[in-house]
């Protein structure tokens, strides 16, 4: 749990939620709750816009900084080579200019940018509906960015249309709720506070419209999710057996949780809204669902930082002169190195890998070789303390093509069955 | 319970959808990974299940002895990768790729093929 990018994207998400969240709160349910309320409470809204504002900014810097972060970051890993030596041989901007990732975090900068500068506009407006519109299409390119650097981002082809639809409402709808979610418990806070009357109009407007969002968004999050998995089915399998599987159901608890404080908030809070201290109710309901929202975006840091921490190992795992074979097929993925890789006595090693990367759990593992134009030899294969699969002695006869095999039972009921050609290498 | 696989898988359809990682790994090549091949290949084709950053990936073809036979820097497009070569005598070749995929992740791998059926 040591990886400081799981860490950096988790701020950079919370951030660019809570930025984006603000704005859409500001414009889709403060703005037309105020309006009801008309201009009696002009110095209170004043003071929560500034509070807002201020939010906002103090959001989009964490945003930047932490982006910031994850660029020198993926350089870093890119390039293979400590920071110092990154950034002096300038690999820092040449990620940024020449992939996508790194062009794509500009364009979001320059809008975070532009959003940040326009904020005073929202300080000082009494009716900022001027600025409301430009404001929600920065917001909305600073929150959907990352989804053309994902998964989806990266599918060739129209196959990889639809899955980025996908998973930018996700996004969207991320930041819609959750990120509402702190500018809500400030307008509740702030309604608790004044006890004035037509305080209690602007928070049954405010929590009547944000229940609205909050619908659509929950809606959006599971239609996107169902269509996703759907194209990625792959990644059901091993949700009870790999530590990827068990952050994924941590997730999916979070999750759960928070649908059910915001089904108590719908269907018992808000009928009481009139009387009583349900808006003080209200407002800690809202702050633990922050504090589930936010645990579930550090989740998602560590899902998302698991790959390529499971790939750095797997890359540094093949020693100078081995034969190595990566095998991939839809059910899962197999890493062979055999060492030496020629000629001679060897030692086999076997790691499997689900579709994600993430370690995939077996009961027993077989592993075979055929020789060039020879007959099959199977090993049963012995599990190391780190997970992987070893057979230790492993005579390799003649040079050439060979061909490894695997045979691995995952439970009583499922079996992985990998092959592919292997090279030995000449006796030296 | 049917009921309750319906809700588990919605709820990990939700969020499997934000985890989802790839690598650009080898979908097919030409000449075809392991193969004996009668004629020399003028080039070597890859594509890749996820599309390529081309400042990032990069293809080397290299013969039994270790020497370079490919024409230099490949031309990397969407998901392929390819890369021209010297004319080959009949032997085995190593092609070996890097790849980084538009998701940032990187990969590496090489196979061998043989000309001339030897």
């Amino acid at each position: 749990m040591g990886d400081p990018l799981a860490y950096v994207r988790a701020a950079h998400f919370a951030a660019t939620i809570v930025a984006a969240g603000v704005v859409i709160f500001e414009v889709t349910v403060a703005a037309p709750a105020f309006a009801a309320a008309g201009g009696v409470l002009e110095a209170e809204v004043r003071r929560l816009r500034r509070r807002w504002a201020w939010l906002v900014w103090a959001s989009l810097a964490v945003a930047a900084v932490s982006g910031a972060i994850w660029l020198a970051l993926l350089a870093v890993g890119i390039y293979d080579a400590p920071i110092a030596d990154v950034w002096r041989d300038g690999g820092v901007w040449t990620v940024a200019s020449e992939t996508r990732f790194g062009q794509i975090s500009l364009v979001r900068l320059a809008a975070a940018a532009l959003l940040a500068a326009s904020l005073p506009m929202l300080k000082r407006a009494a009716n900022p509906r001027p600025w409301g519109a430009g404001a929600v299409v920065l917001t909305i390119a600073v929150l959907i960015g990352p989804a053309w650097t994902g998964h989806a981002g990266a599918t060739p082809g129209a196959a990889g249309e639809f899955p980025l639809a996908a998973d930018a409402l996700h996004l969207l709808a991320a930041g819609a709720w959750l990120g509402g979610l702190p500018p809500l418990a400030m307008l509740l806070a702030t309604a608790w506070r004044q006890k004035e009357p037509r305080w209690a109009t602007v928070t049954a407007i405010a929590v009547q419209r944000f229940s609205l969002l909050g619908v659509i968004s929950v809606s959006t999050l599971l239609a996107s999710g169902i269509a996703n998995s759907w194209y990625e089915v792959g990644t059901l399998n091993n949700l009870f057996a790999t530590s990827y599987g068990q952050l994924v159901l941590l997730k999916i608890g979070l999750f759960a949780a928070m649908v059910g404080l915001a089904s108590i908030n719908r269907f018992y809070l808000t009928p009481r809204l009139a009387s009583g201290d349900a808006v003080l109710r209200l407002y800690h309901s809202s702050l633990a669902e922050t504090g589930l929202g936010f645990a579930a975006i550090v989740v998602v840091g560590f899902l998302g930082a698991m790959a390529p921490a499971s790939h750095a190992h797997h890359h540094a795992a093949i020693p100078e002169g081995a034969a190595f074979v990566h095998i991939h097929s839809n059910a899962g993925m197999a890493d062979v190195t055999i060492v030496p890789g020629r000629v001679g006595t060897a030692r086999a090693t076997i790691r499997l890998w689900n579709g994600d990367f993430a370690p995939l759990a077996a009961e027993r593992l077989t592993f075979t070789l055929t020789p060039p134009g020879g007959q099959p030899i199977s090993w049963p294969a012995a599990q190391a303390q780190d997970g992987s699969w070893q057979v230790d002695v492993v005579p390799l006869s003649q040079a050439g093509n060979w061909k490894a095999a695997i045979d691995a039972g995952l439970d009583a009921k499922r079996r992985l069955t990998l092959d592919a050609p292997i090279v030995i290498e000449p006796e030296q | 319970m049917r009921i309750r696989i319906l809700f588990t898988s919605l709820f990990l359809a939700t969020f499997s959808n934000v985890a989802a990682h790839a690598h650009a790994f080898l979908d097919h090549a030409s000449p075809l990974v392991g193969s004996t091949v009668a004629s020399a290949p003028h080039e070597v084709a890859l594509t890749f299940t996820q599309n390529l950053e081309s400042s990032f990936s990069s293809v080397q073809v290299t013969d039994a002895n270790g020497a370079r036979v490919d024409q230099g820097k490949a031309q990397i497009s969407g998901n392929s990768m390819r890369v021209g070569l010297k004319s080959l005598s009949p032997g085995t070749y190593r092609v070996r790729w890097h790849a980084l995929s538009v998701d940032t992740h990187k990969t590496e791998g090489s196979f061998t093929f043989i000309v001339g059926g030897r």
